[in-house]
């Protein structure tokens, strides 16, 4: 069965950037962040491509899907 | 981020919140009357009369009509920031109470089956009643409220406890 994966938490760290900034820079809430970070929940293609846009990578440099 | 639900904007949850606690301050009244033995409308007794038409016709608003409208417009507003994470956990919730719903009358028919079969009728009507309650919309809302609100909060504590 494969999951998605993302690295947003290691983007964001090179970024230096809390949880809290990303999702104001993105619009939405900090939870929404905290569980995509923790494969809880898998954002949109809407919300993947602004995060696309804001770390300056392709959605495939953020998020791949991982055989498990 | 553009929402494209098709839920009332959060001042409506705002306006039912309001509503139900004020509910919940006139049943609190009217409960502490009743067990002093008295009522708040003393004409209730009358059964004629201009005022006992009026208590007849505004009774069932106050009781019913009203908090019936006010659950709704929690159930089916906006939370404050609503995105695309809330909105999931909010059909979360809403599968949830369909299924434990859907559990419990398929639990009922069984077990009621078998107490007719039993003959244990006092047992049988007991449990029609029981699930009579949780088959009442204002239940499923009150479940489906604790439920998402439940949901919200402790992911939210959950997140502020691992914050980075």
């Amino acid at each position: 069965m494969s999951i998605l994966e993302n690295n947003i938490r290691v983007q964001r760290a090179i970024k230096r950037i809390s949880q809290e900034e990303l999702a104001k820079a993105i619009g939405v809430t900090r939870q929404t962040i905290f569980a995509i970070e923790n494969n809880k929940f898998v954002p949109s293609t809407e919300l993947a491509l602004r995060l696309s846009k804001y770390f300056e990578k392709s959605v495939n440099e953020l998020f791949w899907l991982s055989e498990k | 981020m553009k929402n494209n639900s098709v839920l009332l904007s959060h001042k409506w949850n705002k306006v039912g919140w309001i509503i139900i606690g004020i509910e919940l301050l006139y049943f609190a009244i009217v409960l502490i009357l009743r067990l002093g033995g008295g009522h708040l409308f003393p004409f209730y007794r009358d059964e004629v009369g201009f005022w006992y038409t009026v208590y007849r016709i505004i009774m069932p608003f106050i009781f019913v009509t009203i908090p019936y409208l006010a659950l709704m417009l929690v159930c089916i507003s906006k939370e404050k920031n609503e995105d695309e994470y809330i909105q999931h956990l909010r059909s979360k919730s809403v599968f949830f109470i369909v299924f434990f719903l859907f559990i419990l009358n398929t639990l009922k028919f069984a077990s009621q089956n078998v107490l007719y079969a039993l003959k244990e009728y006092e047992l049988y009507y007991y449990i029609d009643w029981c699930n009579g309650y949780f088959h009442q919309m204002p239940v499923a809302a009150c479940l489906y409220i604790m439920l998402f609100k439940g949901m919200i909060y402790y992911n939210k504590k959950k997140s502020e406890y691992t914050r980075e």
